[in-house]
């Protein structure tokens, strides 16, 4: 753990996440203004000192619907990542475990679930529960489950060919105890990178799903929906383009860096010799 | 030393290679340097196969890597002299490296599997050389490189030409590799641990085509290797090297047959000797396994899924008794099947005909309480010391779980067992906390035995435990072997490829070939008079040095004559079904019955 | 070599099934009577009846599912309500666009990222590594149609070099066409190579560890020999596989670039017709951008053998 502190990507990239999750706290429980209160007479102000960064279309504050907007994409980010990791790792596991008839028939589906580009089977799903928090939750979900369960199927067929499992099954363990005891506790390092890869990708998709007009619904003001409607003002007030795009790059690079120094801990052979 | 005198230069003239107070450092993680190799100095006289010899950590492969510049980017030559040619080759040039590398100084690696570019035809990587120095025209590089493809005895050396790497065996593929280097004629062949990953008698095959080749075309040889039995066969010299250092160098004769230096006396002593067979204090006599007719089949997955799989048969047909408080040893090179049968008897294999019992009762038919009881009696040590415990998991807790079957053990209680079977096994104290990753191989090997034992079975499976150690640890862990059985009263089935540790360890010895018993018998009758002619092979195959009474050491190559087999038979060869013949009390051979 | 394709065609015909099954059941979980949703606001009882026969609606799920097979692999994807054009003329329509888009930014980003990806990891951890790969990871973070929007504002509105708006296909006029693609095209490609490069860089690493670069180099090949001669086929295997999945997050890039340019390609209509509650189109865009790239990926693992021998035979 603190040799992974101490790389320069866990560190650049720990500060931006950290900066980011504070700020998602803080946005929900503080602004300086109310996020979705209209204030007409400070339509389209540059940034001031009054507003840090600028008013929109609304008048409403852009730092204050930024804050808010990050505890949208936050939450959603990761319900999205705790559902896909859960389903696609007991379908994972449940294929290298099972085998046989259930293994092929589970895979096959897999595969044509994989067959649809995440964005793409995130909008048909959207098309279905229409603008909703729990249907970008469970669309994305269901885009990245199968991706999560091929990782472990794959950690639990490597894990399971050990000879330290095998040896459990001599000692006269059943077979359920050592899937659980043995096989499973070591395939948790990739559904981790995995994982932190994955609330890169829910976010990046949450973003274009609102910037669509398809994700979370006004008023709330996630970042990808304040892209969208900076787009009709995009030669009169630039800011409004600038500051939700700049914030979601940052983040992602966050994630990014910060799944960057997961993976290599734990994979040795990339380490700096 | 050989069969013939290898064509020496004259001894006036200049030596190929000559190595001076060489020093290569690494950089570890923690950004600081070490000395992998220590002041070394040796020369290669030409013509001449100079071994240098070392346990891991020796530094023998840098020197290797060292004198082409092929050292990983963590090392580099921190000082001395790589003279070649009237070059320092430490000094050189890139420009200079690339000339002289393929061309004047070929290398072979260890690794068969990956030293070939799976993605380019074999021609084409033979010939890359010939053209890149010679400049030869494709066809003359292409007739050349069939010749000497011929010369390692490749069957169809054009269709070889066309082929992939992948298409052919490990050892095959290293003949290869030895064809392609040695088709520029380089004045020096490194050959870094060429045999290491190949059965002993693909290894002798390729020992012998690169001893040959090279000593008709003239090149020296600067051979890597940690197999001392090997280099006294080959080498003309060798220089023994300890974490780093030379410690001794000089002809093979004297360093390896009347070593002086106390750490070349360890290395020989560590070898494998045969003990006396003296009566075991604990054995009984008694049979404690019995294995009948036993066949083991694995299904071939198909590769459409419409296509029947298929059936390969590891164990076929064998059988074998094992007597209580008796080491056994199967013998056999890979895909004999003893990994197999051993796998059968603690049931991580499934037999698909045939019987085994177990102390009288059928192990086959058993419901899953007595299964469960038999796994008590019936434990197993695994390979690779490096995947066998489970590195989540502390060294007490990981002994522990063998116990976690026996009813009526408190945690406590487990823990504390647990801890005294590793101190049995020389990690005492606070050991049980540390996890795997903090143990070497030995080490780790150890408590693989803790945890195999801890139960106290009655019959321990050893599949190949010592392989992966060093000759030194190997010897420690042998002796743990022999030091729990006199204490505890096991039964071992043990499984190797080292003709060598089984000499040293086994009661009995059954040689299995492709799934089949081929001989068996005591340790004495095998070794001493086997008569199954791949027996005679494998025992030709391994020279090993053995002590000699006067306190010195000599190179034994097993001289056994065959004996013709009985009238009306043939020894047994793989086709058809073979019939056990006594050939004296206790000592069986596979026949046939002659056509 | 034969056998191999055989069995790789094989395989993609179940999941292309299932994917139909997907499609179905998709589009059979939108609230409302299905034949209704097909016609759209019109109130039609008798087209209403008619269709519903048609769907075989009062029969078993398993029958209607064949019904609508039927008629799928009769290339009959229905009539877009908005347009009350055959769903799919539509789609060929589009497609022309989306891979005028999508295919020019795939091929940049690949010759861009394989180089690259190669010399960071030939020269691993100096100073040329650091570079390539915060670059690469920079790029990777930048949302494709923030990038898009980024610069429709700077060279479309402030600079006023290239248009904002709509679409000529190149076919008809290059130079004119490439004006409105120059933008989309670049913003999908530079996000496509940040992901390719790393692929590339981890599966030349890799590559450089085994022993025949060693080989190669103990011959007296020069750097760059090993490099295109030895390295590159081998890192490549991986990272045209990766190729081929790269496209698919490029056709979900390509809908939202496609919005932020407006250009008429699938990837719009899809986005147009959810809002417009046009389900058939909605359902062919589904099917026909999964058909799409399950084909894409069928030739890309056939072209497989060509990096890796070994799996020829």
């Amino acid at each position: 753990m603190r040799a992974l502190l101490r790389r320069p990507n866990a560190i650049v990239g720990g500060v931006l996440l950290l900066v980011m999750i504070v700020a998602a706290i803080v946005g929900h429980v503080y602004t300086p203004y109310d996020p979705v209160a209209n204030d007409l007479m400070a339509r389209l102000k540059a940034p001031s000192s009054a507003h840090w960064l600028g008013t929109d279309e609304w008048g409403r504050d852009v730092l204050s619907r930024l804050l808010y907007g990050a505890g949208v994409s936050v939450s959603i980010s990761l319900f999205t990542v705790i559902a896909a990791v859960g389903a696609g790792t007991l379908v994972g596991a449940a294929t290298g475990y099972f085998g046989g008839w259930f293994e092929r028939i589970a895979m096959a589906f897999l595969d044509a679930l994989l067959a649809f580009p995440s964005l793409i089977m995130a909008l048909g799903m959207m098309t279905v529960f229409g603008p909703s928090r729990i249907g970008v939750i469970s669309a994305l979900a269901l885009a990245y489950m199968p991706s999560v369960a091929r990782v472990v199927r794959g950690s639990v067929l490597s894990v399971r060919e050990k000879e330290f499992v095998e040896a459990s099954r001599v000692m006269g363990n059943s077979e359920p105890f050592t899937m659980f005891r043995h096989v499973l506790p070591n395939c948790v390092a990739p559904i981790i990178v995995l994982a932190t890869a994955l609330f890169g990708w829910a976010l990046l998709a949450e973003s274009a799903l609102s910037f669509l007009g398809l994700g979370v619904p006004p008023p709330a003001s996630s970042w990808g929906g304040m892209l969208s409607d900076s787009r009709n003002y995009v030669g009169q007030a630039p800011w409004l383009a600038l500051v939700p795009g700049i914030s979601i790059s940052v983040t992602l690079l966050g994630i990014n860096l910060f799944g960057d120094a997961l993976r290599d801990q734990f994979d040795p052979r990339m380490k700096n010799l | 030393m050989n069969e013939m005198p290898r064509q020496v230069g004259d001894p006036r003239s200049a030596p190929t290679l000559s190595i001076a107070s060489l020093s290569v450092a690494v950089r570890t993680p923690d950004k600081s340097t070490r000395r992998v190799v220590d002041e070394v100095s040796f020369t290669i006289d030409p013509g001449r196969m100079v071994a240098l010899v070392g346990e891991s950590g020796s530094g023998k492969t840098m020197i290797g890597r060292a004198v082409l510049g092929l050292l990983p980017p963590v090392a580099r030559v921190e000082a001395g002299r790589i003279a070649f040619d009237g070059k320092d080759l430490a000094r050189a040039s890139e420009a200079e490296l690339r000339a002289v590398r393929g061309r004047e100084i070929g290398m072979v690696f260890q690794e068969p599997m990956v030293s070939l570019n799976p993605a380019l035809t074999v021609g084409f990587q033979m010939m890359e050389a010939l053209r890149l120095h010679h400049r030869l025209p494709a066809e003359e590089a292409r007739k050349r490189s069939l010749e000497m493809l011929e010369r390692v005895k490749i069957l169809d050396p054009a269709g070889c030409f066309r082929a992939y790497p992948h298409q052919y065996s490990g050892g095959m593929r290293q003949r290869i590799m030895l064809a392609s280097v040695l088709v520029m004629r380089p004045k020096l062949l490194i050959a870094d641990e060429p045999t290491t990953a190949l059965d002993a008698l693909i290894q002798k095959e390729v020992m012998d085509i690169m001893a040959a080749l090279t000593r008709d075309i003239g090149t020296a040889v600067l051979l890597v290797s940690h197999d001392l039995g090997m280099v006294a066969n080959y080498a003309d010299q060798v220089v023994m090297l300890r974490q780093g250092k030379v410690v001794e160098s000089g002809a093979t004769a004297d360093i390896l047959l009347a070593p002086k230096h106390e750490y070349t006396r360890m290395l020989l002593e560590s070898l494998p000797e045969r003990k006396a067979s003296g009566d075991r204090r604990q054995a009984s006599g008694e049979t404690l396994v019995e294995i009948d007719n036993v066949s083991v089949e694995f299904r071939k997955k198909p590769r459409f899924f419409w296509q029947r799989p298929g059936v390969f048969r590891a164990v076929d047909k064998a059988s074998l008794t094992l007597k209580q408080g008796e080491t056994l040893a199967v013998v056999g090179e890979s895909g004999s099947g003893k990994t197999t049968i051993g796998r059968a008897l603690v049931r991580l294999a499934e037999e698909s005909e045939g019987s085994i019992r177990f102390e009288g009762r059928e192990v086959t038919a058993f419901d899953a309480r007595s299964l469960a009881a038999y796994r008590l009696q019936t434990q197993m040590v695994f390979q690779d010391p490096f995947s066998s415990l489970d590195p989540r998991m502390t060294l007490a807790a990981i002994v522990a779980e063998g116990l976690r079957t026996l009813p009526g053990l408190a945690r406590a209680e487990r823990d504390r067992r647990a801890r005294e079977m590793l101190a049995e096994v020389g990690l005492p104290g606070d050991y049980g906390d540390r996890h795997p990753h903090e143990l070497s191989g030995g080490q780790r090997q150890r408590v693989s035995i803790a945890r195999a034992i801890v139960a106290t079975p009655k019959l321990l499976v050893a599949d190949e435990p010592v392989s992966a150690l060093d000759v030194t640890v190997q010897k420690q862990i042998l002796r743990l072997f022999t030091a729990l059985q006199e204490k505890f009263g096991f039964s071992y089935l043990f499984i190797s490829h080292d003709l060598g540790v089984v000499e040293q360890i086994a009661d009995r010895v059954v040689v299995m070939y492709r799934g089949r018993i081929l001989e068996c018998g005591t340790r004495d009758q095998v070794y001493d008079s086997p008569r199954h002619p791949y027996t005679l092979k494998l025992l030709a195959a391994t020279p090993r040095i053995a002590r000699t009474a006067e306190q010195g050491y000599a190179l034994v190559r097993h001289a056994g004559e065959e004996t013709p087999a009985p009238t009306g038979f043939a020894y047994f060869a793989g086709e058809g079904e073979p019939v056990m013949h006594e050939v004296a009390p206790g000592h069986v051979v596979a026949l046939k019955a002659a056509a | 070599m034969l056998k191999y394709a055989l069995h790789r065609i094989a395989l993609a015909v179940p999941t292309l099934l299932i994917v139909a099954v997907i499609v179905f059941v998709l589009m059979r979980a939108i609230p409302g009577d299905p034949a209704q949703l097909m016609l759209g606001d019109l109130e039609n009882p008798q087209a209403l009846a008619r269709l519903r026969a048609e769907m075989g609606l009062d029969k078993p799920i398993a029958v209607q599912f064949l019904v609508w097979l039927k008629h799928l692999a009769v290339g009959d994807l229905g009539n877009s309500i908005a347009q009350q054009r055959p769903v799919l003329e539509m789609l060929t329509g589009g497609f022309g666009v989306t891979a005028s888009l999508v295919i020019p930014a795939v091929v940049i980003a690949s010759m861009l990222a394989i180089p690259l990806g190669m010399l960071a990891a030939w020269k691993q951890n100096t100073v040329w590594d650091v570079a390539v790969v915060t670059g690469a990871i920079v790029f990777l973070s930048i949302p494709s149609f923030w990038l898009g929007l980024i610069f429709l504002l700077v060279f479309g509105l402030k600079l006023d070099l290239l248009p904002v708006v709509g679409y000529v296909s190149p076919l008809e006029n290059f130079r004119e066409g490439l004006r409105y693609l120059i933008m989309p095209v670049t913003a999908l490609a530079l996000i496509e190579t940040g992901v390719l490069i790393r692929m590339a860089r981890s599966s030349t690493i890799e590559v450089l560890r085994l022993e025949y670069i060693t080989h190669a180099r103990a011959k007296g090949l020069a750097e760059f020999t090993v490099a295109h001669r030895h390295a590159l086929k081998n890192a490549m295997a991986p990272t045209w596989t990766m190729i081929g999945l790269a496209l698919g997050s490029l056709l979900g890039g390509a809908v939202v670039t496609e919005t932020v340019f407006t250009l008429p390609g699938i990837g719009r209509l899809l986005v147009d017709s959810i809002f417009a509650r046009d389900y058939p189109v909605v359902q062919g865009c589904l099917l026909f951008v999964t058909l799409i790239y399950v084909l894409v990926n069928l030739v890309v693992d056939l072209c497989y053998p060509f990096f890796d021998p070994r799996v020829r035979l």
